[in-house]
């Protein structure tokens, strides 16, 4: 997988270099800032990019404004954005609906090398990445929705947002596999997601929760 | 001497031309006592003519000693001059009445001082006004030339020379009303001691008028009722020589020293009340002439006048507060201020822009008070120590802003609300600096250290991989954890950015959300109001820290967050039952709360609470 890393902060750059290398992935360019992020991307056409959302040259949101920019330009482009301090109402914003390919983590996630590096996996073949505290967010503040699930149901579909398959989501909850599809039928029944291929219907259940929108 | 000299700059120094003017002159007249005289119709004693030199003499010792020669200074020195040799000439027509120079000499020799009269005044108020008055100088020279010419026609013999000099003395009656109009005229707009100089240019040109009719009522008077000639000679000369006088004193004051005792305003109002009942008893005297001439009995004309000069003197004493203010409006402006009485904090530039509205009467005025260019429109209210302008007004009409011109400089009226703008401004400026300090700090924070931990944390775990012994990598392990929590602390640390729920609905949707991981520990009382964000950020942060303190610090079973609002201000109270023990003194979770909450303009209190725990309480304003 060949990747595009765009953190300024040298240090945490680096790790995450040798992490993806160690990993067998290919990092392609690894930049400090927004606008090299963009001319990289350009330049390499990487499966992934991994991006900081604060960085130069303003310290605001610089990385997210790049990365809008860029999936506006490149559709199929996988993106992971990493961010000091999770802002729920930030995600729809920055998937601008579009919520396959697409991740949002706290920079903290790293350090669990192994969900990580299945998380970017996840994201890179078209899957969601959200952060577990984002999900949480919306569904609690969200008292409607969460009348329609039941707990069990919640914990299923903020485990599939964040970027985790069927068999993970089992492993997980300690259930079975077939629970979690009856679960996951459940789900996507009370959403009124229906007769799409299971992916699709996936991708749909997590943007039904993060936008609002069906 | 010398040093006259060179202060003048002229040969034998200007003064000293004056003293030796003076000198000649008096020398001149007191020969001219010895004349013979000869003229029946009109006599004059030795005293009224000693008394007219004096005044000439005086005049010219006030020229001699102003501290500043101009040409204007040395206009008043030649009518010093001009009075001072009147006596002499009037001697020297009486001692040769058939000789046509003494006589012509006699007969015009009022001409150049009633000119000079008239146009004194006008030039002073120019001067200081710095407002050209040139036509009007020019028409009064004019009509005193024209007038003249038309009385030396007439003394000819000419025909219809009887008619020829009653139209030139009319004429030169009435110019002296042109004098006294372009002088009050050139008030408008003018304030301070601009003004207060103007207004005593303005008395000197009414000065004349008073000196003419006095003229004009003893002329009725000798001829209708048939005085001793004498006794209307001498008080014609006495009313001429005492309006000359005047005249050019109040010339030179208007044009001399700033701290002249005549430019203060009492001076100012004594002098138009002297000039304003010399005026009404002329009048009331008037009356009562032309009544007795009308055959009226004495006893009755008297009672006229009097009735007169009362009818006019009362109703002046009555416009006497009026008076006070056309001289200085400030004065008005002062008292009003002065009866606002003590004015609250933060109250004063309210109070100044409702009274200069008010006084100005311009209901879209405004106040600026930061120093800057002056707009066409924009009146100077005060100024610093450079003369540069601290405070301005934007009026919306030019009757507005010469009614603020006229007002002079206010700094005694318009200084608290300066004062309050600056404190105002530097609180402002203050609070900005804190929150850049913060925002920088936290930006620090969450760029700079905690992705360095992050960063070494990673690289740990990623090293921890190739290390085979346990024990290694259990230590190894350690540190990561624990540089796990102390990234979750800086985090923690850095909470200055406002959660985008709180922006976006609010202090209850945010704070419901912040302690929902908390469950019944946690009792919100929050109405759903939306304040101003800057109040809303501040209560979010000290709500959470000073939950976050007491579940750190006092291990309570529960809290209760209570947020009531007030008029203008909104109550934070976070309440624990905990084992209490909270010091400001100490705490610096609890400093940093005090400081935030005082950089809102809020307050903070901690005490303890009953039976145990401790009660955080902040007062925040609303900034509706």
């Amino acid at each position: 997988m060949r990747v595009v890393i765009a953190e300024d902060q040298v240090l945490l750059r680096d790790g995450l270099v040798r992490l993806l290398r160690d990993a067998g992935h290919d990092v392609v360019a690894e930049v400090g800032d927004a606008r090299s992020l963009i001319s990289s991307v350009n330049r390499e056409r990487p499966d992934l990019v991994i991006s900081d959302i604060r960085m130069p040259p303003t310290h605001q949101d610089d990385g997210a404004r790049a990365v809008s920019f860029l999936r506006e330009r490149f559709p199929d482009l996988a993106v992971v954005m990493l961010t000091q301090v999770i802002e729920p109402a930030l995600v729809a914003e920055l998937s601008q609906g579009r919520v396959a390919s697409f991740g949002y983590l706290l920079k903290d996630r790293v350090l669990d090398t192994d969900a990580f590096l299945d998380q970017l996996e996840a994201v890179a073949t078209g899957g969601t990445a959200i952060d577990p505290i984002v999900i949480d967010g919306f569904v609690r503040r969200d008292g409607d929705r969460l009348s329609r699930l039941t707990e069990r149901e919640v914990d299923v579909l903020s485990r599939l947002a964040s970027g985790r398959s069927n068999s993970g989501i089992a492993a997980d909850l300690v259930i079975s596999k077939r629970t979690v599809d009856a679960h996951l039928r459940s789900i996507f029944d009370k959403l009124g997601i229906l007769s799409d291929p299971e992916d699709n219907q996936r991708v749909l259940a997590v943007l039904e929760w993060i936008t609002g929108q069906p | 001497m010398w040093r006259l000299r060179r202060v003048t700059g002229w040969p034998y120094g200007g003064t000293a031309g004056w003293w030796i003017a003076a000198a000649a002159g008096l020398a001149l007249c007191a020969w001219s006592l010895t004349w013979p005289w000869r003229e029946e119709e009109f006599v004059l004693g030795s005293g009224i003519r000693v008394l007219m030199a004096g005044a000439g003499c005086l005049l010219l010792v006030l020229t001699a000693r102003a501290s500043r020669p101009t040409p204007l200074t040395a206009l008043v020195g030649v009518l010093g001059l001009a009075v001072l040799a009147y006596p002499t000439q009037l001697a020297g027509g009486a001692a040769q009445p058939d000789h046509p120079i003494a006589v012509t000499l006699a007969n015009a020799g009022h001409v150049l001082p009633l000119t000079l009269v008239q146009v004194l005044p006008v030039l002073a108020s120019a001067r200081v006004t710095g407002r050209s008055r040139r036509v009007v100088v020019r028409f009064i020279v004019g009509i005193a030339l024209v007038g003249g010419l038309l009385a030396g026609l007439s003394l000819t013999g000419m025909p219809g020379a009887g008619p020829l000099a009653a139209v030139s003395t009319l004429l030169w009656f009435c110019s002296f009303v042109i004098a006294p109009v372009a002088t009050w005229s050139n008030l408008t707009g003018i304030g301070g001691e601009m003004r207060r100089r103007a207004i005593v240019a303005a008395l000197a040109s009414l000065v004349p008028v008073v000196v003419i009719l006095w003229c004009v009522s003893l002329g009725i008077f000798s001829t209708r009722v048939g005085w001793a000639d004498n006794t209307a000679s001498w008080l014609l000369m006495l009313g001429f020589s005492l309006g000359t006088l005047g005249c050019g004193v109040l010339t030179l004051a208007a044009i001399g020293p700033a701290a002249g005792r005549l430019l203060e305003r009492r001076s100012i109002v004594l002098t138009l009340d002297l000039v304003a009942a010399a005026l009404f008893v002329v009048l009331g005297c008037d009356a009562a002439l032309l009544a007795s001439a009308a055959q009226t009995p004495d006893g009755a004309a008297a009672v006229l006048g009097a009735v007169v000069t009362l009818a006019l003197g009362l109703p002046w004493l009555l416009v006497h507060r009026w008076i006070t203010k056309v001289v200085d409006p400030a004065t008005e402006l002062r008292h009003e201020w002065a009866s606002l009485g003590d004015i609250e904090d933060g109250q004063a530039r309210t109070a100044l822009l409702h009274l200069l509205r008010r006084t100005a009467a311009d209901p879209g005025l405004t106040i600026r008070y930061d120093p800057g260019a002056i707009g066409a429109a924009e009146v100077v209210l005060a100024t610093d120590d450079l003369d540069l302008p601290t405070v301005l007004a934007s009026t919306s009409s030019p009757e507005a802003a010469d009614r603020l011109r006229a007002l002079g400089d206010c700094s005694s009226v318009v200084r608290p609300a300066w004062w309050e703008d600056r404190v105002a401004r530097s609180d402002d400026l203050a609070r900005r600096a804190a929150e850049d300090e913060r925002r920088r700090l936290s930006q620090d924070l969450h760029d700079g250290l905690q992705g360095r931990l992050l960063g070494l944390a990673l690289k740990l775990t990623l090293s921890a991989r190739h290390v085979a012994d346990p024990s290694v990598r259990l230590v190894i392990d350690e540190t990561i954890t624990d540089l796990r929590g102390a990234v979750d602390d800086v985090r923690a640390l850095g909470g200055g950015r406002a959660p985008a729920l709180l922006v976006d609905h609010g202090l209850q949707p945010a704070l419901s959300s912040l302690f929902r991981p908390l469950g019944p520990i946690v009792s919100l009382s929050v109405p759903r109001t939306r304040w101003a964000s800057a109040t809303e950020a501040t209560a979010y942060f000290v709500i959470g820290e000073a939950v976050s303190n007491a579940l750190k610090h006092a291990c309570p079973d529960h809290i209760e967050v209570r947020v009531s609002p007030l008029e203008d201000l909104i109550e934070v109270r976070i309440q624990d039952d905990g084992c209490g023990g909270a010091d400001p003194q100490l705490g610096s979770g609890l400093r940093a709360l005090a400081e935030r909450v005082s950089v809102a303009g809020g307050v903070l209190v901690v005490r303890e609470n009953q039976p145990r725990g401790t009660v955080v309480e902040a007062v925040l304003p609303c900034g509706s």
